[in-house]
């Protein structure tokens, strides 16, 4: 009894340290290799150079990179709120219901890769957008709806059913008991799903790989036009070979600083979400 | 502390909300701005933007040369006094030759980008006004590892040497040459995605295909690296990638084929054959801001680039 | 006033609902339909249980076999599982005892940050970092399905994590009073009665787990080595996800091989769903 417990611990211990230390790594030594590389220029400047990426920075990727999550964002996000609040306050029928539910799990499950498949023979081809930010945008909304839906749709289903339960008994139909109860009560949460869904789709290059992710673009100012894209850039980076190494660093630093402020920010909206565990 | 936790939460709000108000805002405008501009663009018939799309062989070539012709001039006017003041854009989407083909053919781009020949039932869909554009040349090298002991004994294979080797027929070095080791032959090739496979099955191995325990690499640059890690490797590096892992120290050493040496010369000539194009075609009239950008890439510039790529410049 | 207002907003919401789900079950009726026209030049067995592919002629006909790219993906994200689930059970149990909920709400956000790196990066460190040290060990040219399963076993890690936990901490404020009472030792009485009580749940999240993994596409591609062979741990392979990323440049469109991918894809997304549909009938009978 002595000696399995102390295994478990032992091995409990060893994997949260091992976990830890993998994040931590993964950080500290993306943003080491960059030092020297991360400045003023490459940020905020368009890339150059005989081998495109050798000289000057990397600021079309970027806002190229925030353009595309945001096309996405918008246009998932309505779609999304108005879906967890049909669900969850208004659809009674329990077999449509579990229908729907079915629905938006396997699409969660779906490779993103089939996202960017779909948004190319649709968009890009048959409707005629062409590669563009919003052909792009279509196959990454259709990749994080039903992340955001699901998240918005939990955060709904944790308000105590007694105030809702109240609210109704008072005559207050589920529209006004919405916007007064529900929505100030879970207001916090949903901006830190957005924020997590905007991280998601930022990160994701196979969405876009045929859609409207560009090797070269100047800063993108049309939906229509297609830009480039922080994790395409320093995939082709590294697919053009050694003498980029270096600079793929920096590429893949600011990706980590991105993410690593969003996610504070996501952090400092959600008290809550983590509470339940 | 409170206090203040919940400030900095509603700041960010305010920013967060801010900043989606602003760019729906901004998306809405330009929306609006753009269709302003095809509508302008049809009257006066002026191309601000260009797309290139295809092959992963050229498009760095391309974005290069793009990024420094956005630069030199911003907008066209600068270009040429006769074009209006238009910021210039241009864009250079990676993705294979297959998908240039197609994007040039249903015109989802203007010009389709490639690395091997165009075919002809590929001519006949891009109609009469197909053009193309050869911009540089790609050499296959046949490679072997510098320090295998056949780099003293044979500086030349022939053909049916090469495609006894990659189909598998010869499968070890002592075949080749009796006075070589008994060791198995690890062949290295590149991925069906590049044009090189094709490239490499139409011009040495026809009608053989290519033995299925070959290793496939992801890019020449990999490819490369791979045949420099084994000693009893023999792989197609292309021109470029075995000069550049050779620029520090001769670590492959590339054979003759059919006594023709790989060289700038004599992929110009053509001579030394396996070799392949690297162009981009398109299947419409080219417009004059087209044509201003198409010779940018053929000056010394472009020259420059397609070297330092490299790549052998086709002019 | 407000009874029609409330009408306007249930219709718009059950609208914008349906638009959705309409959107969604047409995404996966597109791809069933892309990916038709390649089974009148293959048999559907044939395609699946194939080992050739040969999409392209060159004077030997075209092959469109998924056995290799089916097995490579099965194995890549089996592998990536169990390696994930030794790590999340330890750090659950961690998260579970050794926790309170204020440490936990404060590390979660910190594990969640591994499933914000976008996967390119962990390609990009996976190839710099561990490729060379697979190399080093003998590995051929380094990249190898272990390698890939290491790196997709950090990616899915997170999800896994989370459930777990979750399950570890209701059922320790369940059964701990009865356990401490009975003078066990906390470790011992997590093993031995919480521990077989989540197997249900963990197999569930592994479940989910491996279906994410199965459809990842950048990192896997960028180290597994993309060869069709018969996958092996320390040999190369290719994953169906990153065939259609490389391959779907090559392809004319409505042509054979672009079908041939769309089927691919289709492969792909039926095996998730098929999974997921027999994970909600078990996930039923088991509660």
């Amino acid at each position: 009894m002595k000696t399995l417990s102390k295994i478990i611990k032992f091995f409990s211990y060893t994997s949260f340290i091992l976990l830890m230390g993998i994040i931590i790594f993964i950080f500290l030594y993306t943003v080491y290799r960059s030092i020297g590389i991360i400045n003023f220029e490459f940020i905020f400047d368009s890339p150059r150079g005989m081998v495109l990426g050798e000289e000057g920075g990397i600021f079309p990727a970027i806002i190229g990179s925030i353009w595309f999550s945001l096309t996405a964002l918008i246009l998932a996000f309505v779609p999304a709120l108005c879906s967890a609040i049909y669900l969850v306050f208004y659809l009674k029928n329990n077999r449509v219901k579990t229908f729907i539910n079915n629905v938006f799990e396997n699409v969660a499950a779906i490779p993103s890769i089939i996202f960017g498949l779909f948004s190319y023979a649709v968009f890009v081809y048959m409707l005629g957008f062409g590669r563009c930010i919003l052909s792009a945008g279509v196959a990454l909304a259709l990749m994080i709806f039903p992340f955001l839906e699901r998240k918005i749709e939990k955060s709904f289903l944790e308000v105590d059913k007694n105030l809702l339960i109240a609210s109704y008994n008072l005559g207050i139909d589920i529209r006004r008991t919405f916007i007064k109860i529900v929505l100030p009560l879970c207001f916090k949460e949903i901006i830190s799903s957005v924020i997590l869904s905007l991280l998601f789709a930022m990160g994701a290059t196979a969405p876009i790989l045929f859609t409207g992710g560009v090797a070269f673009a100047t800063v993108p100012n049309s939906l229509l036009k297609p830009a480039m894209a922080l994790p395409l850039h320093l995939y082709l980076m590294i697919a053009q070979g050694a003498s980029q190494i270096n600079r793929a660093y920096g590429v893949a630093a600011v990706s980590l600083m991105i993410l690593f402020i969003f996610s504070t920010l996501a952090y400092c909206f959600s008290h809550k979400t983590y509470k339940k565990v | 502390m409170k206090n203040f936790k919940k400030l900095i939460s509603i700041l960010l709000a305010a920013v967060l909300m801010a900043n989606v108000f602003a760019c729906g805002a901004k998306t809405s405008t330009t929306a609006t701005t753009n269709t302003n501009e095809t509508q302008e663009a049809k009257k006066d018939e002026f191309k601000a933007n260009i797309l290139f799309c295809g092959s992963t062989s050229l498009y760095p070539i391309l974005s290069s040369l793009a990024s420094s012709f956005t630069e030199e001039y911003v907008t066209w006017d600068k270009v040429d006094g006769s074009f209006p003041k238009k910021n210039i854009s241009i864009y250079v989407a990676p993705g294979g030759s297959g998908v240039g083909v197609s994007a040039a053919v249903d015109k989802t781009a203007d010009f389709g980008m490639l690395a091997r020949d165009i075919k002809d039932s590929e001519i006949e869909k891009l109609g009469q006004d197909y053009k193309a554009f050869v911009v540089a040349k790609d050499a296959l090298t046949v490679s072997v590892n510098k320090e295998n002991p056949i780099v003293e004994k044979i500086d030349d294979m022939d053909t049916e040497t090469i495609k006894k080797i990659f189909s598998g027929e010869t499968d070890t070095w002592d075949k080749v040459d009796g006075s070589l080791p008994n060791e198995k032959i690890n062949v290295y090739i590149r991925d069906l995605s590049g044009g090189a496979y094709e490239v490499f099955q139409n011009v040495i191995m026809k009608d053989a295909q290519v033995t299925a325990s070959a290793t496939q690499s992801a890019s020449m640059t990999e490819l490369a690296k791979n045949i420099a890690n084994d000693k009893w490797g023999i792989g197609y590096a292309g021109f470029g990638a075995y000069n550049k892992i050779n620029a520090d120290k001769q670590v492959l050493q590339a054979m003759k084929v059919d006594g023709v040496e790989a060289t700038a010369a004599n992929v110009v000539s053509g001579s030394y054959k396996v070799q392949r194009p690297v162009m981009f075609v398109s299947g419409h009239v080219i417009t004059p801001s087209e044509q201003k950008f198409i010779d940018y890439i053929f000056s010394d510039t472009g020259k420059k680039v397609v070297e330092a790529n490299g790549y052998i410049p086709a002019f | 006033m407000n009874k029609t207002k409330e009408k306007i907003f249930k219709y718009f919401t059950k609208a914008l609902t349906y638009i959705a789900l309409s959107m969604l079950l047409f995404v996966i009726c597109f791809i069933v339909k892309e990916a038709l026209p390649i089974f009148k030049v293959v048999s559907v067995k044939e395609f699946i249980l194939g080992t050739e592919w040969m999409p392209i002629d060159f004077g030997f006909g075209t092959k469109y076999g998924m056995r290799y790219f089916i097995l490579g993906t099965l194995l890549v994200s089996l592998i990536a599982v169990v390696i994930s689930m030794f790590i999340s059970i330890g750090v659950s149990l961690f998260l579970a005892v050794v926790a309170n909920d204020k440490v936990r709400r404060n590390i979660f956000p910190v594990i969640d940050l591994l499933s914000g790196i976008p996967s390119v990066v962990y390609g990009f460190i996976a190839l710099e970092l561990l490729s060379p040290i697979f190399f080093s060990f003998g590995v051929k040219t380094g990249n190898c399905v272990l390698l890939a399963a290491i790196v997709l076993s950090i990616m899915i890690t997170p999800y896994i994590v989370s459930s777990v936990t979750y399950t570890f901490v209701n059922l320790r404020n369940k059964y701990m009073i009865s356990i401490k009472n009975l003078g066990i030792d906390e470790w011992y009485g997590m093993t031995t009665i919480i521990l077989p009580k989540s197997v249900k749940r963990i197999v569930l999240s592994l479940i989910l787990a491996n279906c994410r993994a199965m459809g990842e596409t950048m990192a896997v591609m960028m180290v597994m080595g993309n060869a069709i062979v018969l996958p092996t741990i320390l040999g190369k392979g290719e994953s169906i996800a990153s065939l259609i990323a490389l391959e779907m440049g090559t392809a004319v469109r409505e042509s054979n091989h672009y079908y041939a991918l769309y089927a691919a894809g289709l492969v792909l997304m039926a095996t998730v769903l098929i999974i997921n549909i027999v994970l909600h009938k078990f996930s039923k009978e088991s509660t």
